[in-house]
């Protein structure tokens, strides 16, 4: 007798609990909470923003959210009994689903960059893969468009898959359940030394940024250990004209601040070396993701469009709305 | 074409400002049915604001709401558009004329002082989707547009006889909030799939997408309390004129105090360099 009295005393707050979360009034206040968060987001400074949605109230606010949500659509699923209602329980499950995509993307999404100079293989992030930077078309004016920003590449991988395909800026490659983007691309010019009392000899590719192509000139800091000097570079894709007409290369030399201008096949003399520039390829960097959540944000997002419409266009074309 | 262009953007701003000045005119008169030549000429500035877009469209072979510049105008035009559309089924909205010439004129005013050059889109803008995303963003603008004009009628000029009458002022208003929040979904749904294609990510609190989110949120909580709670008349108002200025900041007000990703056409040309 007491063991049921106790049974029925616990049984009224989770009654009430779950009354509480299923309570349209507790809805629309969570609503509003969570637009002032938006809100405040929206005003502070980005670094305030972030650390904002990255906060553990933030955090509590979304789940408590959907909590109230998922009681709610749980209780009110047989209440469904017309279109309208059907739109309107999809619109409120749409976010649900949403938040458990998004949920599976915090908790175990990949993201990674690296960089390839054309002709070079490196491997992919997650083993197995390779991938060949063949070629890459950087953008042109076609008319009035900047078009064409684009890299060939081969994706090897043993025994499974070996295939040339081209990514281009805004539509990835699938690579091993992964996306594999294009981010930007810049010029890779052919700097070599040799010289000193060893008759040393080297050379490497130099990266040299540029954003989107619009960016034709960019600093970069070089030294030990790859050369014997630290100096920086002012890298010129051309001096007039199209790119790579006339490549160019600018050299400051840290130690006496000296300067040179380097031209394919010529070379300059410094400190007992002899620096010479060679031919100048492309570079791209490229991103590789993994988006579990995906899939579910984006068919959320489509569920909510399609439960809004049928749950509200009714009310638009009813003369009494 | 660019002369033409000029040409029939003067005349559209000569034709709103005396639209509006027949409207107030009209009912300073106190002569509602007057507003026959305002709807007239307002008309007439519609169809050229169409030339005025239709020629910078075809001038560049690009929709024309690609730049700061061209999306306000864009977007004046489909909420001239909707007024004019919704006047012609419902007379007594006529007054609305009186808001929404003013408004329209000092945005489209504002933004001939922004830059005005077409510049070639990036790779990451070229896709369909950017079609899709500025296109419901406007729709969304216009709908919030005429509901801002009926709600100040409704609101400051209460007793007036030109003022919609309530059911009517209501219906509309509702309404139009109901399409803003529809078309404001499929603004963000289909930005966030273009954005993960052009950046890889669906979401980043970007200041311009986060202020998307309030602004439907704050749409969805007046739908909330109209259909849940019978919140009605004045009340949905001031929700539509809420709306209404979330829905401009949003979209043109953001780039003039906050760095965004999204400006890569903001109101100093591509870069989106802070006025």
């Amino acid at each position: 007798m007491s063991g049921q009295a106790a049974t029925f005393r616990r049984g009224i707050p989770i009654k009430k609990a779950v009354g509480l979360l299923a309570s349209r009034r507790t809805a629309l206040g969570m609503l509003g909470v969570m637009g002032l968060f938006t809100l405040a987001g929206a005003v502070l400074p980005e670094a305030a923003a972030t650390a904002l949605y990255l906060s553990g109230v933030f955090r509590v606010v979304v789940a408590l959210f959907v909590a109230v949500l998922a009681v709610s659509l749980i209780l009110r699923f047989q209440q469904v009994q017309s279109l309208r209602m059907l739109g309107s329980w999809l619109m409120h499950f749409s976010v649900v689903l949403v938040s458990i995509g998004a949920v599976i993307n915090v908790v175990s999404s990949k993201e990674g960059f690296f960089e390839a100079i054309e002709g070079q293989t490196v491997p992919l992030p997650g083993g197995g893969c390779t991938l060949s930077l063949l070629k890459l078309s950087p953008f042109t004016m076609n008319g009035k468009m900047w078009q064409g920003e684009s890299a060939r590449v081969r994706i090897y991988s043993p025994g499974e898959r070996d295939e040339v395909e081209t990514v281009y800026v805004h539509r990835p490659v699938k690579v091993a359940g992964m996306q594999v983007r294009l981010v930007k691309h810049g010029f890779a010019p052919h700097l070599a030394f040799s010289g000193g009392k060893d008759g040393e000899k080297a050379g490497a590719y130099v990266s040299l940024n540029t954003e989107f192509g619009r960016q034709v000139r960019y600093w970069l800091e070089l030294g030990p250990p790859n050369f014997p000097e630290s100096f920086s570079v002012v890298f010129h894709p051309a001096e007039a004209g199209p790119f790579l007409r006339s490549p160019s290369m600018n050299m400051v030399f840290q130690s006496d601040r000296q300067t040179a201008v380097l031209r394919p096949g010529k070379s300059i003399s410094h400190g007992g070396y002899t620096y010479a520039m060679g031919n100048v390829r492309y570079w791209a960097q490229f991103r590789v993701s993994k988006d579990p959540g995906l899939g579910l944000v984006f068919t959320g997002f489509w569920v909510a469009v399609a439960g809004a419409s049928a749950a509200l266009l009714p009310r638009v074309f009813h003369a009494d709305a | 074409m660019q002369m033409l262009e000029l040409i029939s953007l003067g005349m559209t701003l000569a034709c709103y400002a005396a639209a509006f000045i027949l409207a107030v005119l009209a009912l300073v008169v106190k002569k509602p049915r007057n507003l026959a030549p305002a709807f007239t000429v307002a008309v007439v500035g519609a169809v050229s604001h169409t030339i005025s877009l239709a020629s910078r469209g075809f001038g560049f072979w690009a929709p024309p709401f690609i730049t700061y510049f061209e999306s306000v105008s864009f977007g004046s035009w489909l909420a001239m558009v909707g007024l004019l559309y919704f006047s012609l089924r419902r007379k007594e909205i006529r007054p609305v004329l009186a808001v929404l010439c003013p408004v329209l004129l000092l945005l489209m005013g504002s933004a001939m002082f922004t830059h005005r050059e077409f510049e070639p889109l990036s790779p990451a803008l070229q896709s369909w989707w950017l079609v899709v995303h500025i296109l419901f963003a406007m729709l969304s603008f216009a709908c919030m547009a005429v509901a801002f004009g009926i709600a100040v009628l409704l609101l400051f000029f209460p007793g007036a006889r030109w003022t919609p009458s309530a059911k009517t002022a209501d219906s509309v208003i509702f309404k139009s909030i109901i399409l803003a929040f529809i078309f404001q979904m499929v603004m963000l749904v289909s930005g966030s799939i273009w954005a993960n294609q052009a950046w890889g990510r669906y979401w980043g609190w970007d200041p311009i997408e986060t202020f998307s989110l309030v602004t439907l949120i704050l749409f969805g909580i007046a739908i909330h309390l109209r259909v849940q709670f019978g919140w009605k008349g004045k009340k949905m108002a001031w929700f539509a004129i809420a709306g209404f200025l979330c829905t401009v900041y949003g979209i043109w007000g953001v780039p003039y105090f906050a760095q965004s990703i999204h400006l890569y056409q903001g109101p100093m040309g591509t870069g989106g360099i802070k006025p």
